[in-house]
């Protein structure tokens, strides 16, 4: 059996924080670990009360101590959520980069015969290496969390590309069956308008001899001269003929005029022709297309503007960016079905110049949404609309190496994005944009 | 309940003991907070483990489980409404509002009060010898019916209510069917 002396001897020598307090919070047992690592000898502890010598945790200890005092059951407090009761110095001094020891605490009620709380203990033990342990692995999981992140935002990143890629490819495989389209168009289209311009004035002249014809024939004063000439003009429908004839090649050259022109729009589609590049400013290029089409906007819609100050130049071919402008601003006014608003925003974002147009009016349907900037893809009336306006503004922009977006909901209006590089690498455009040039 | 488990007349005896004990917790529970705690009466009921874990994953609660080991071993588990706890911090003398590592605090101490409260007069009274271990937050999601080695347990569960708070939690103290035998002998043993 062991003796009084080698128990205590015992107690002091604990690898862990033993002390014991009366339940008036008074300190009789103060062991080594306790006095060693507050440098605190027990002769500065014993007697004491333990919350005033502990002021800063006295209400959570009186908390902690009482609730054993009254329910008799162990009470327990966790490193995780309070880490340092006591200011033990960590035991890691060397190898760790803990100021401070992590401490699990246990108070146990220490009861008499008659089942009531006499003495309180107080077990300190240190969680300093387990702590530590488990704050890596949080932040190893927290880190792991951020490159899962990271690498889901990358595969976005990818997908988006692959997705741009793809309508890249369709525009270049539309853009070379548009450029063949064109050429082997243009020329017929070309002697036939000028053969229909050269008619209608061999018409212009035929129809004045005709009718000259007949004044002479009604002068001439013979009936019977008068009479066939009536009759065959009858025989012939000759006034409608004369009427309706005039009509025909007007009509026909309108034809052909409207072929030209979608011709033309298929030859900038396919070779974003030779317009110069230079350094722009994008609110000068926006306000001269919002003169251009005043008419088309006035009954249509207010403009609201708002432009960043001091907006920096961007080195594009300007006429081609005011092709895409123009296009979006168009479609704006058409679609709305009634007075609306359009607003403009021109500012910077990161290394890109943001330019948003953004209308009231009845927005783009969810199937329509990622159809809009393929080729002859329009919602307007046959005849109406090419379907290449956005097409257009999409190749356009591609090549600048900006991107167009579209956002919108039904009923909410639509909002086109266009993000145009502020420094755009001068050299290389002018070559890409011979290279198409050949094509037609 | 199966004779196998525990005969109706230990059942009775423990439901006698548990209604005593937790007298005595809301008496202790009342002194320790300064307010009226409402406890219903304990009921015992036999669990399968798929029943247990449906239990645990309702979503709008906070889990704590603390483990007891000695004569009798088994687990409490305490699940506590993902409420306003600000109510019951302040009868428990915390400075509010509360940051997240002190709900946890909260959370821990309530579970070793109530759980404690609840078993203390059991033991007590049946005379077993145990030490309570510390008590943990609980993940219900990291608890799935593969991990159980048992498919019945004894439950006897217990509900708080604080009337002047929104608070309401439920301990459940857990015994597996192997754990059931020194119960069952210190029940016949109180019969006698």
């Amino acid at each position: 059996m062991i003796d009084d002396k080698l128990a205590l001897q015992l107690i002091r020598q604990l690898p862990i924080g033993a002390c014991l307090v009366s339940t008036d919070y008074t300190i009789l047992l103060w062991n080594d670990f306790f006095s060693e690592r507050l440098q605190l000898v027990p002769e500065q502890a014993l007697g004491k009360n333990l919350l005033e010598l502990f002021p800063e945790q006295s209400k959570f200890l009186k908390r902690k101590l009482d609730s054993v005092l009254v329910l008799k059951n162990t009470s327990f407090s966790y490193w995780e959520q309070r880490p340092h009761i006591f200011h033990f110095k960590s035991s890691r001094p060397v190898t760790g980069h803990e100021e401070l020891m992590y401490q699990n605490m246990e108070i146990l009620p220490i009861t008499n015969t008659a089942g009531d709380v006499s003495y309180l203990f107080i077990a300190i033990m240190d969680a300093t290496t387990t702590a530590s342990y488990s704050l890596a692995l949080k932040q190893a999981l927290s880190q792991l969390e951020e490159e899962h992140k990271a690498q889901a935002e990358l595969i976005r990143k990818l997908e988006e590309a692959h997705n741009q890629l793809l309508q890249a490819e369709k525009m270049a495989s539309i853009g070379q069956l548009a450029a063949g389209v064109a050429h082997e168009i243009n020329n017929p289209i070309g002697f036939i308008s000028s053969n229909m311009e050269t008619l209608q004035h061999y018409c212009e002249s035929l129809i004045q001899a005709i009718n000259f014809a007949g004044s002479l024939i009604s002068q001439s004063n013979s009936a019977e001269l008068s009479k066939q000439f009536a009759d065959f003009g009858k025989q012939r429908n000759l006034n409608f003929l004369l009427q309706d004839m005039p009509e025909l090649i007007t009509e026909s050259l309108e034809g052909t005029g409207r072929v030209m022109s979608i011709v033309k729009s298929l030859r900038e589609f396919s070779h974003v022709d030779s317009s110069e590049w230079k350094e722009t400013n994008l609110i000068d290029g926006i306000e001269s297309t919002l003169r251009i089409i005043n008419n088309e906007l006035k009954y249509k819609a207010e403009v609201h503007k708002n432009y960043q100050k001091d907006m920096p130049l961007v080195y594009c071919q300007s006429m081609q960016i005011n092709q895409v402008f123009m296009n979006i601003l168009l479609n704006a006014a058409q679609a709305m079905e009634q007075m609306g608003f359009i607003y403009i925003d021109i500012a910077t974002e990161g290394d890109f110049a943001k330019v948003s147009i953004r209308d009231t009016g009845p927005g783009i349907e969810v199937q329509h949404l990622n159809k809009i900037f393929d080729p002859f893809f329009t919602t307007k009336a046959v005849g109406a609309g090419t379907g290449l306006g956005l097409s257009l503004s999409y190749s356009i922009v591609q090549k600048h190496k900006g991107k167009i977006s579209v956002q919108s909901q039904i009923g909410q209006g639509a909002e086109f994005t266009i993000l145009l590089p502020l420094h755009q690498q001068h050299e290389e455009q002018p070559e890409a944009d011979s290279s198409v040039e050949n094509i037609l | 309940m199966s004779s196998y488990f525990i005969s109706e007349e230990q059942k009775d005896a423990l439901q006698e003991v548990l209604n005593i004990s937790m007298g005595q917790a809301a008496d202790a529970l009342a002194r320790l907070i300064q307010t009226q705690v409402h406890l219903s009466i304990p009921s015992i009921k036999q669990s399968s483990s798929d029943h247990f874990i449906e239990r645990l994953k309702n979503p709008d609660q906070q889990l704590a489980q603390q483990s007891f080991l000695g004569e009798l071993s088994g687990e409490m588990i305490s699940l506590m409404s993902d409420g306003d706890n600000a109510a019951i911090a302040e009868l428990m003398n915390y400075d509010i509002p509360l940051v997240e590592h002190e709900k946890q605090e909260l959370m821990l101490e309530l579970t070793n009060i109530l759980a404690g409260a609840c078993l203390h007069g059991l033991i007590s009274q049946l005379n077993f010898k145990i030490q309570l271990a510390a008590p943990v937050l609980l993940n219900p999601a990291s608890i799935c019916i593969e991990q159980l080695s048992w498919q019945q347990a004894l439950l006897m569960e217990i509900c708080f209510q604080i009337p002047q708070s929104s608070f309401n939690a439920e301990i459940l103290i857990c015994l597996k069917q192997d754990s059931l035998l020194p119960l069952k002998n210190h029940l016949d043993m109180l019969l006698q």
